[in-house]
C-alpha cells in the first residue's frame, strides 16, 4: 500500500506541475497573445480564473499521498513551514513555500473584493516566486525529472513560462516609461 | 499582417479550454502514474530518503546462507581426456 501512495505521489506532483504551468501561462497569455493561436482573450482569461480547480486538487493529491507514505516521512508541520524534514531540507522546503504561496494566491484572489486592487496584485505576482519554487523542488527533488523525456518537457515549460514573464515584464515597462 | 489589421484570435471557446485542461493534467497524472510503478526504484533520483541505512542495518542482523548448487553424482563421466 506504501508503494501506491509513494506513485500517487510522484504523479499528482508531476499533474500540479502542468496544472500550475496551465495557470501562469493563461495569467500571461492575455498580454503577449501567446495563446492568440489557440482562443480569445476572454476565453484564455476564463480558464485562468477556473484555474484553481485543476492546480488545487492536483496539489492536495500530492501532500496528501507525501504525507500517507511512511518512506518519504512528511509530516503535517512541513506543509506549512519550510526546511523542517529529516532530509533534503532545500528541496522539500522550496515545496512547502511554493505550497504556501499558491495558497495565498489563491485565498486573496477568492477574496479580491475585500482587498484593494493594487494589494491583490502583488499578492497576485506571488505566483511568479510560487512557479519558480516549484520548479526548483521539481529539479532538487523529482524523482520522475530522472527520466530524460520527463525532464525535457518539464524545463521547455519553464522557459517558454520564463519567456512570456520577461515580455510581460518588458511590455509593461515600456508602458509605464510612456505614461512618465 | 499590415498595420491597423487586426491579429484574429483562436476559434476555441472557454468551455473546450476547460476540457482540454482537465484532460491534460488527468493525462499526466496517468502517465506518471504508469511510470512510477513501472520505474518503482529510480537510483539516480535527486532525494534518497535514509531508507537505504535502515535496510543495511536490519541487513546486518541476519544472515544469508549460501548453497551449491552444482550436485555431485556418483555416476561414471561420458567424457574423457585423451593423453598423448
Amino acid at each position: 500500500m506504501d508503494l501506491f501512495f509513494w506513485e500517487v505521489a510522484r504523479a499528482s506532483g508531476l499533474a500540479a506541475y502542468v496544472a500550475l504551468c496551465i495557470a501562469v501561462l493563461t495569467g500571461l497569455a492575455p498580454r503577449t497573445q501567446a495563446l492568440g493561436f489557440l482562443a480569445t482573450n476572454r476565453a484564455v482569461r476564463a480558464l485562468h480564473d477556473w484555474s484553481p480547480w485543476i492546480v488545487l486538487p492536483a496539489a492536495i493529491t500530492h501532500v496528501v499521498a507525501l504525507l500517507l507514505d511512511t518512506t518519504a516521512r512528511i509530516s503535517l508541520v512541513d506543509l506549512v513551514v519550510p526546511f523542517q524534514t529529516s532530509y533534503g531540507q532545500l528541496a522539500i522546503g522550496l515545496g512547502t513555500i511554493s505550497l504556501d504561496l499558491v495558497v495565498i494566491v489563491i485565498v486573496t484572489t477568492w477574496l479580491r473584493r475585500a482587498l484593494s486592487n493594487s494589494w491583490w496584485q502583488w499578492m497576485h505576482r506571488l505566483s511568479y516566486v510560487g512557479f519558480v519554487t516549484m520548479f526548483l523542488h521539481a529539479i532538487l527533488s523529482g524523482t520522475d525529472l530522472a527520466s530524460p523525456v520527463i525532464a525535457g518537457l518539464s524545463w521547455a515549460a519553464a522557459i517558454a513560462i520564463g519567456y512570456y514573464s520577461l515580455e510581460r515584464a518588458g511590455r509593461s515597462l515600456a508602458v509605464a516609461k510612456a505614461r512618465a | 499582417m499590415g498595420p491597423g489589421r487586426k491579429k484574429r484570435s483562436g476559434p476555441v471557446p472557454a468551455w473546450a479550454l476547460k476540457v482540454a485542461s482537465v484532460v491534460m493534467t488527468f493525462s499526466v497524472f496517468g502517465s506518471g502514474l504508469g511510470y512510477a510503478s513501472t520505474h518503482l526504484s529510480t537510483t539516480n533520483a535527486p532525494l534518497q530518503p535514509a531508507v537505504v541505512a535502515s535496510t543495511s542495518s536490519a541487513g546486518s542482523t541476519s544472515t544469508t546462507t549460501l548453497t551449491s548448487a552444482v550436485r555431485t553424482t556418483t555416476r561414471t563421466a561420458v567424457t574423457k581426456t585423451a593423453s598423448s
